[in-house]
């Protein structure tokens, strides 16, 4: 990721170098990223969708299917 | 953490909680945990109470203290001093939110009151002692414009023992006031008070009067700004760069950079500068003060009233004084020729209070009030102005023909108030006056330490400038002591967490964030006015308010029992805003005003400073709505506090959305201080709400 000089807004310079970690997804405070799923993981339809706490993380998880599944975490942020 | 001990206090408020709550079993299932000691009183706000506490802390080497009674906006000065850091003092709100609101079902408000202590015993745990910070601050203001307000609140100033630098721009003091023929109501001559004043000034030791001078540039913080002043000679001969620059040190800074009059030339069908019988109000006092025969010579003479004025076009707004001083003059004239012939052609005559004998005064001296306004003027024979005006309250044409023509013109910010506003980063209202918060900090700015008096905050006559120079002089008082007492609520920023995003810096509405050395935001404790806006716009949940942390808010999500009433009811959490809503929930249980248990509360300084993450925490943790209750947009202290908080609830919602949850899950509402009411039914409407959408899918089982 990286910032558009003109717009000073985030864009993804290299599509092909992203290893869908999904940092900016998680950290983005507008919710304004969305991560296109791997197809190892699951093909066009399926979706990860991470919420973050101070101290936890949820995810829902959305299959071809539309089927939904939420998981929450505990995470390291807390000092 | 396991080796602190806490003292928890339960007051049974004479009987008042404790018919309510079951305070024995609270008090017993309290003395389980190891590290807490409890004391049930009837009245712990008594003396015995106090003194109880006291000697606890001593006996049993307390480290924190909780108090389960009443609000804790209540009471406040009785348990300030506990013999503990009162910043280790919790409180628990027993009787406004509990046992008040609740009074009919005691079973449900003793298990609230519960999941209510136990998120203040997490806490209390993250609580950290805090002292008062004191920094010290030059005995010198600045005060910037040399008119009837600047002047006066030099003499303030200097008069409770601070030295003052007086600048103003033009080579003399005295500013639009020394143009004036006579002040109203009293019509005595101006030059009265202002020569006055400035043998005062010329006398005081403690002023500097500079004139010919301009501010160029501002640094520092309040109790130490470092002003840079550049003097020109008096006929402007010399370019800036050889102009004499000064640096000033001052503790605070007031701005009294005045007004200038509307120019009504664009209004073209007055043809004022074409047509030389007509003039504005402010010619009208230099003419009546320069021309001996002025005021008595002149035969027939028409006032338009609100020229440009509550004109979308030109001014939208009422300048407050052109009434007045259109009165004034017609009575002027009046009492200088009885034969003088005056009309005041206008839309409805503003005289408040005293001013009403005034308007009495000119229509007994025969001056004509005519409703209505005129879009042109005309002139049809040399040196006459022919006035027509369909007479509203007649419900007739009505004619004049006017030997001269007063347009009472508006006032406008002027462009002193323009430049200082770049230099000092001031905020201004839509109508280019400064403001901070009009009702409530009328003399304030949005930058701490600066204030404002006379009318570059709004149009004013002379008596409310320097009325308002007088506060401000109060308001400034403060920083000029020598040294400043900061409580010590400021965030605090943990750059261990921080990835230096700025946003802080931009969204604070103080602009009190800068950055280190190492760009990492720093925040000007003298600037800061603990609103907690940058705490909740953080992305990283790297700031923390001195009083209220990330780390206690979220251990309090951590021990928040979702299912405190059972499974099938809906919990809300509240963060409800110090000032406003938190104020209408006590208010509520005062009143005996009921609503749901479903509700706990956290009172926040501000609904700004609630994080999302915090939010969205609360919601993984398995509440079933978050409420976050602000005040209305216009009405917030810390200005945008409610609009951030209301667009940062909008990312949420939508998040939830995304996550094919109900964004109705997360709610802001406007509630007034003074309106429990609302608050009920909002707590009611939401709780019903809730029921119908069913239990998070997020919450444990």
């Amino acid at each position: 990721m990286t910032l558009d000089p003109d717009t000073g807004k985030a864009y993804c310079r290299s599509l092909r170098d992203c290893w869908d970690c999904m940092s900016c997804t998680k950290i983005c405070p507008k919710g304004a990223i969305e991560q296109r799923v791997p197809y190892q993981i699951g093909y066009h339809g399926a979706k990860l969708i991470p919420m973050m706490g101070t101290d936890s993380i949820t995810w829902t998880c959305v299959d071809i299917d539309g089927k939904v599944e939420r998981f929450s975490f505990r995470t390291r942020n807390k000092r | 953490m396991s080796a602190l001990r806490i003292g928890v206090y339960f007051c049974a408020c004479e009987g008042e909680i404790e018919k309510v709550i079951a305070l024995d079993a609270l008090a017993r299932e309290t003395f389980e945990r190891p590290e807490v000691i409890t004391h049930q009183a009837f009245s712990l706000c008594s003396q015995h109470g106090i003194d109880t506490i006291r000697k606890d802390v001593k006996k049993f080497g307390l480290d924190r203290v909780l108090i389960a009674a009443c609000s804790p906006s209540l009471k406040t000065t009785e348990f300030a001093d506990l013999g503990i850091n009162k910043y280790l003092v919790e409180r628990v709100n027993l009787r406004e939110q509990c046992s008040r609101c609740h009074p009919d079902n005691s079973e449900n408000a003793t298990k609230k009151a519960r999941a209510l202590l136990e998120m203040s015993l997490e806490k209390i745990r993250h609580l950290k002692a805090l002292e008062t910070v004191l920094i010290p601050a030059v005995k010198a203001a600045l005060v910037v414009g040399g008119g009837v307000a600047g002047i006066n609140a030099a003499l303030d100033l200097a008069g409770a023992g601070a030295e003052v630098f007086l600048i103003e721009e033009k080579p003399f003091l005295g500013g639009k006031v020394s143009d004036l023929h006579r002040y109203y109501p009293r019509l005595c001559p101006p030059s009265c008070g202002l020569e006055l004043m400035f043998s005062q000034l010329e006398n005081n030791p403690l002023i500097h009067v500079l004139t010919s001078s301009k501010v160029e540039g501002v640094s520092g913080s309040p109790g130490n700004f470092s002003v840079s002043v550049r003097t020109f000679s008096p006929d402007r001969a010399d370019s800036p760069e050889t102009a004499q620059l000064r640096s000033i040190i001052v503790g605070a800074v007031i701005v009294a950079t005045g007004w200038e009059l509307f120019d009504p030339t664009p209004l073209t069908g007055y043809g004022y500068g074409r047509l030389e019988q007509v003039i504005t109000s402010l010619d009208f006092e230099k003419c009546a003060k320069e021309q001996t025969q002025f005021l008595g010579e002149r035969k027939r003479t028409a006032f338009i009233q609100c020229v440009g004025s509550r004109d979308e076009r030109h001014l939208p707004y009422c300048s407050d004084v052109c009434c007045l001083v259109s009165i004034k003059q017609a009575l002027l004239l009046k009492l200088a020729n009885p034969d003088n012939e005056v009309v005041i052609f206008h839309n409805d005559i503003r005289a408040p209070g005293e001013y009403e004998d005034l308007y009495r005064q000119a229509r007994t001296c025969g001056v004509q009030f005519v409703r209505g306004i005129p879009s042109e003027l005309r002139q049809d024979t040399p040196g006459t102005i022919g006035v027509s005006v369909f007479d509203l309250m007649a419900g007739e044409r009505t004619e004049f023909v006017a030997d001269l023509v007063v347009l009472a013109t508006g006032m406008k910010a002027s462009q002193g108030t323009t430049e200082l506003k770049n230099t000092f980063g001031l905020v201004t209202n839509k109508y280019d006056f400064i403001e901070s918060h009009l009702q409530c900090h009328p003399q304030d700015t949005q930058r701490e330490g600066i204030f404002t008096a006379g009318c570059c905050r709004a149009p004013m006559d002379v008596s409310r400038s320097i009325e308002s120079a007088g506060a401000a002089t109060a308001k400034a008082l403060r920083y000029l002591q020598g040294e400043i007492a900061v409580n010590p609520d400021y965030p605090v920023v943990d750059t261990l967490k921080c990835d230096r995003c700025k946003r802080c810096v931009e969204e604070c509405p103080f602009k009190a964030y800068s950055f280190d050395d190492e760009g990492f935001p720093k925040v000007d404790i003298l600037k800061c006015r603990a609103c907690g806006v940058c705490m909740g716009g953080c992305p990283l949940g790297a700031i923390s308010l001195g009083e209220l942390s990330i780390e206690q808010l979220s251990g309090m999500l951590d021990v928040l029992d979702t299912s405190y009433l059972g499974e099938d009811e809906p919990i809300i959490l509240g963060f409800l805003c110090k000032n406003d809503a938190y104020r209408a929930a006590d208010d509520a249980g005062s009143k005996g005003i009921s609503y749901p248990p479903n509700l706990v509360s956290i009172m926040v300084p501000c609904s700004g400073a609630v994080n999302a993450m915090i939010i969205s925490e609360a919601i993984s943790k398995g509440v079933d709505g978050v409420l976050l209750a602000g005040c209305a947009d216009n009405q917030c202290h810390y200005l945008q506090g409610s609009a951030l908080a209301r667009a940062r609830l909008a990312d949420v919602s939508n998040k939830l959305k995304e996550m094919y949850l109900e964004p109705e899950r997360v709610r802001f509402a406007s509630i007034s201080r003074d309106d429990p009411e609302k608050f009920a039914a909002t707590v009611k409407a939401y709780a019903d709400e809730l029921k119908q959408l069913g239990k998070n899918p997020l919450r444990i089982q």
